[in-house]
């Protein structure tokens, strides 16, 4: 449970430095530190405390972005549940696997929100065009997912609760719920 | 039975926390939340304009740092203030040129220029969207300074977006480049109607159903007033580039807008809005009284 409250926290903060970067730089180059620590939270995290911090993690995004709230939220959570249903076939211990997997999180991440917003706010169109900001930002999101990985496991390891704290590892075989 | 509750223990905290997101979209997007006066938008953002301050607190310094030690401070200034009023002026101008357009009639002229005497509210941009998927900013004026849902924002070089919720200190503002963002627009030479709508991708885009001709690549785009959202006459970009194709029925022209929506710093509130919004947003609890315009 601590370590869940320390990465709500660490996600916090992850979420103030991507709104200060999205100040300062152009939507293309700014990575979803916000995907990333809910993809973190799910590898390294228990389900239950795993879950309500992704979605903690969504609702801290919904506040500082223009989509409804809770659309983040629901994304999230998703998102954790998709990881831990890989997290138990794949190895997403290493950093490539979670390249990849965060490359695919953040496509999912689009079609969720493109569903949402198409349900809830009546109109919301797509355009080719926006692969062109969304490719390179999705491959900048990628590419800081092993670091946000190795982050998360530092925290799990460094604060977990008791007996669980030796297992806290980047699992891969285990039940997804 | 207790080894089944906790079998479903998971599941169940799964379906819950969906619901409860769900549970929050449908409150926020409920009308009266949206107009601004519901307690949960509203207080969300009574929450975030602070935080958000705070956040771009560190990054704003920096840019103050450079700007205004590193380059020249006086002529910077200087040449801030004469930006500054030469845009007002070219706004003026356009106003004038649109009046004379429109009928070539004197008295049409004055009674464009009392429509446009609509106070406004200088407001600073305070944080960005952290979503690539939209593109608002939130501002730090709300309900307490007159700022309600539906409200036009501008800069000095033209059209921003809508005010789309308000606290009592802040309001959170819809980008032109957001997805979601349509206005009516016409191209000031020929007159074209269309609709200026952001693309997503940090750009906006005039559609039209007419001639290729009738619009060219430098032609000026401004606000029609059809729609009762925004007022007519505010300039919103100049076409870049014209896309026609035969075959298809609405074309669409690339338009260059005439703000710098990457650095917006600070913005007006037009301190009207438009009838459509106000018969939308008619039992908002608004205690604002526009002005009284000049009858002359």
């Amino acid at each position: 449970m601590r370590a869940a409250a320390l990465w709500c926290g660490v996600s916090a903060l992850a979420v103030v430095v991507q709104a200060m970067l999205a100040g300062a730089l152009s939507p293309t180059w700014v990575p979803d530190l916000s995907l990333l620590a809910a993809m973190a939270a799910a590898l390294v995290l228990g389900p239950a405390e795993g879950l309500v911090a992704a979605c903690l993690i969504g609702l801290g995004t919904d506040m500082l972005s223009g989509s409804l709230m809770g659309q983040h939220g629901f994304v999230r959570v998703v998102e954790f549940v998709v990881v831990r249903v890989f997290a138990g076939q794949l190895d997403l211990a290493r950093a490539f696997p979670q390249v990849i997997m965060a490359l695919a999180l953040s496509a999912l991440d689009g079609v969720l929100m493109a569903g949402l917003s198409a349900v809830f706010s009546a109109t919301f169109p797509l355009a080719w065009s926006e692969v062109t900001v969304l490719a390179p930002r999705a491959f900048v999101t990628a590419c800081g997912a092993p670091l946000v990985g190795c982050a998360a496991v530092r925290v799990a390891e460094g604060w977990g609760d008791g007996e669980g704290r030796q297992e806290i590892r980047l699992e891969t075989r285990r039940s997804v719920l | 039975m207790t080894d089944f509750l906790r079998r479903i223990r998971l599941p169940l905290l799964f379906a819950g926390l969906l619901l409860l997101t769900l549970a929050f979209m449908l409150i926020d997007r409920d009308p009266e939340s949206a107009a601004g006066s519901g307690w949960f938008r509203s207080g969300l953002l009574e929450v975030t304009a602070p935080l958000q301050k705070l956040v771009t607190a560190p990054s704003e310094w920096l840019g103050e740092v450079w700007t205004e030690y590193v380059a020249l401070v006086d002529v910077r200034k200087q040449n801030a203030q004469l930006e500054r009023r030469i845009a007002e002026l070219e706004e003026e101008n356009l106003q004038f040129r649109e009046a004379l357009v429109a009928s070539g009639h004197l008295d049409r002229i004055a009674g464009m220029r009392v429509g446009f005497e609509v106070p406004l509210l200088p407001s600073e941009v305070v944080g960005q969207d952290v979503s690539p998927w939209f593109r608002s900013v939130l501002l730090d004026r709300g309900r307490e300074q007159a700022v309600l849902t539906g409200m036009p924002v501008v800069s000095d070089g033209g059209l921003v977006g809508l005010v789309t919720a308000t606290s009592p200190d802040a309001s959170r503002a819809m980008m032109l480049l957001d997805r979601r963002s349509a206005v009516d627009a016409i191209v000031q030479r020929s007159r074209a109607r269309g609709i200026v709508r952001g693309t997503g991708a940090g750009e906006i885009e005039f559609v039209f159903m007419v001639r290729g001709d009738d619009v060219l690549p430098g032609d000026t785009i401004i606000t029609s007033g059809v729609g009762g959202v925004y007022p007519k006459g505010l300039r919103v970009g100049a076409v870049r580039e014209v896309h026609v194709e035969r075959s298809e029925i609405l074309h669409f022209a690339e338009v260059e807008p005439a703000v710098d929506f990457g650095r917006l710093e600070q913005v007006f509130v037009m301190l009207a809005r438009g009838p459509t919004l106000d018969l939308l947003f008619a039992d908002d609890g608004d205690d604002y009284v526009p002005p009284e315009k000049d009858a002359g």
